[in-house]
């Protein structure tokens, strides 16, 4: 076996057995490493979306200047070039990383929520993505046809790369990439996203809760066939990624009644395949622990945001593998010591035990998300201290 | 009409009894002065909700709604308004910095703001500090609310402080930031006047600042 695969497989092993609630070797450090790798590198998402070589050398000094034990992903995340393709979406890349411009995507009507229950995939397809792109509405049906399959190669296209970048990953770096092309947001997240946007959804949830509630329900067969469509093998170096963003918005009652039914079904679903969960739990979870301590044990790998981590610990640790723990804040306007600090202390009161995961509060989106120097020094700090 | 109510019901967010209220109150055909007295109970009913907020019992959804509400009350109540007499406490530029293109902050901090008698020019979102500087000779405003979600965003912020600075608009305004990133030491850096994550507690320090 060559190092770097033996470099894989112990890393690998490294984060399993943090998520299955096991003592690792050292703590392992992951890399939540998005668009920061561009300026990093010093290219631009502009750039980078014209040429994937260079889209590579972005991600690979990001993600191998540093020791990290897996990544989320081997490129930019989104199939921009897809989105464009189909005549735009609600992403915008003027700015120098993906944003998603909000108030332009409520375009289903309250109204609508039966068709959604009755059959979501159907009610998407004839009625919503003809409102939502260019490309269903002008021009004869062969015209439609033959721009949508040239829609569909790039996305194939997309995601041969990203599978390919992330085997490159594997034999020049040893570095595990989790995604395996499968990113969903939950049902809840789905409708406020892209069918009823932020205003429409928050009053769906005060005037018509249980339309919500079953239309969540009803979008999650679907998204277990989509995800098992996507992943046909189960293999511990890849897992589902989650990014959850709705419920940090809603009192804990309405998250019970809207948002947790469906996004349980779907957690125990994938589960109960053995496949691991990647979960993105934006914002400050803390008034929703509850419920989600309910989640399959040894499954999850939820990164924090605001949360204080000592807190998820003891509320989640005997269910899921804690992730996070440095401000970008701090990763950026602090001192290498002041990082250090900081991580001497989540090592010392988190790692006993097992179930957690070093890495930063949040993806690192843009250059001022941090320093360089900073990221190194605190990492390179946890692989001495960190190890057993 | 039940001034008390109407506020207690704003803050239970409980619309459509807000609604009929309000229906009620307009088929009275009301004086401006009732109505001024209305307005002024519909504004406390946004402070409760803000206190909830605080408080931690109610979320960002709430507030949206709380938003839409308010609108919708004011809507109600045009037609009887003396809108020339309307009288506003003070005034602000408000906008998304350049590179941020979050607006759902702001959003909430603009409808609190008027709520509170605020007149408010808001810039939108990836607004630049020229942009900024322009309007705030145009409108000659007592407050300007900076705000952004990234990291970024603080970069930007200073961008925009220095430019009113330059143009000797800066000792005319006090400068709020807000947003996920803003801290103590990033107010201090940026050189505003004050700092907050939440919307709530950011329009109780304007409303200190012109009281």
């Amino acid at each position: 076996m060559s190092d770097k695969m033996k470099l894989y497989d112990e890393r690998v092993k490294r984060l399993k057995d943090a998520i299955e609630l096991r003592e690792p070797d050292r703590v392992p450090i992951y890399g939540l490493v998005d668009n920061w790798a561009l300026s990093y590198y010093g290219t631009t998402l502009e750039e980078a979306l014209k040429d994937v070589e260079l889209e590579y050398k972005a991600y690979s000094k990001a993600l191998t200047d540093f020791p990290f034990d897996g990544a989320l992903a081997s490129r930019v995340t989104f199939p921009l070039n897809f989105v464009y393709s189909l005549g735009g979406g609600i992403f915008n890349n003027a700015t120098e990383t993906i944003q998603i411009a909000t108030g332009h995507s409520e375009i289903m009507a309250v109204e609508e929520y039966d068709e959604l229950i009755a059959d979501p995939m159907k009610f998407i397809r004839d009625k919503i993505l003809p409102r939502k792109h260019k490309i269903f509405q002008e021009g004869t049906l062969e015209e439609k046809f033959a721009k949508y399959a040239n829609s569909l190669s790039i996305f194939f296209k997309f995601g041969q790369t990203t599978k390919m970048l992330a085997d490159r990953f594997k034999t020049e770096h040893g570095l595990p990439i989790t995604n395996a092309g499968v990113n969903h947001f939950m049902p809840g997240d789905m409708i406020m996203d892209y069918l009823r946007d932020f205003k429409g959804i928050m009053r769906d949830i005060k005037k018509c809760p249980d339309k919500v509630a079953e239309a969540c329900m009803a979008m999650v067969d679907p998204m277990v066939k989509d995800t098992f469509g996507k992943m046909r093998t189960v293999s511990d170096d890849k897992y589902v990624h989650l990014y959850l963003h709705l419920p940090q918005f809603i009192r804990a009652k309405e998250f019970e009644k809207v948002y947790w039914p469906s996004f349980k079904k779907y957690v125990e679903a994938v589960a109960a395949r053995g496949v691991k969960i990647l979960i993105l739990f934006e914002k400050n979870w803390e008034h929703l622990y509850e419920y989600i301590q309910e989640l399959p044990k040894g499954s999850v790998i939820g990164f924090f945001e605001e949360d204080d981590l000592r807190k998820a610990k003891k509320a989640l640790g005997k269910t899921m593998c804690i992730a996070g723990g440095l401000r970008t804040n701090d990763l950026y306007y602090g001192t290498k010591e002041k990082c250090i600090e900081v991580a001497k202390g989540l090592i010392d009161d988190l790692a006993p035990g097992g179930g957690f995961v070093f890495a930063p509060d949040k993806v690192l989106a843009t250059k001022n998300d941090a320093k360089a120097e900073n990221l190194k020094a605190v990492t390179e700090f946890i692989v001495e201290y960190g190890s057993k | 009409m039940n001034l008390s109510l109407l506020t207690q019901k704003i803050g239970e967010l409980d619309e459509e009894k807000v609604v009929e209220m309000l229906n009620d109150f307009v088929n009275t055909n009301p004086s401006p002065d009732e109505t001024k007295k209305v307005v002024a109970a519909c504004q406390s009913g946004m402070s409760v909700v803000g206190d909830f907020f605080e408080k931690g019992e109610y979320f960002v959804g709430d507030l949206i709604f709380a938003g839409e509400l308010l609108t919708s009350a004011i809507d109600i109540l045009k037609p009887v308004m003396d809108t020339q007499n309307a009288g506003t406490v003070g005034s602000m530029v408000l906008g998304t910095v350049a590179g941020d293109l979050h607006d759902i902050g702001k959003n909430i901090f603009k409808s609190m703001a008027e709520a509170a008698g605020f007149k408010v020019y808001d810039l939108g979102i990836d607004q630049s500090a020229g942009e900024f500087v322009k309007k705030v000779k145009e409108v000659n405003p007592t407050i300007v609310g900076l705000s952004g979600v990234l990291t970024l965003a603080l970069e930007s912020m200073k961008n925009i402080v220095e430019a009113l600075e330059e143009a000797g608009l800066r000792n005319n305004v006090k400068v709020i930031i807000g947003g996920n990133p803003v801290t103590k030491e990033a107010c201090e850096t940026i050189c505003a006047d004050a700092f907050t994550s939440n919307a709530a507690e950011g329009v109780k320090i304007c409303q200190k600042w012109v009281g």
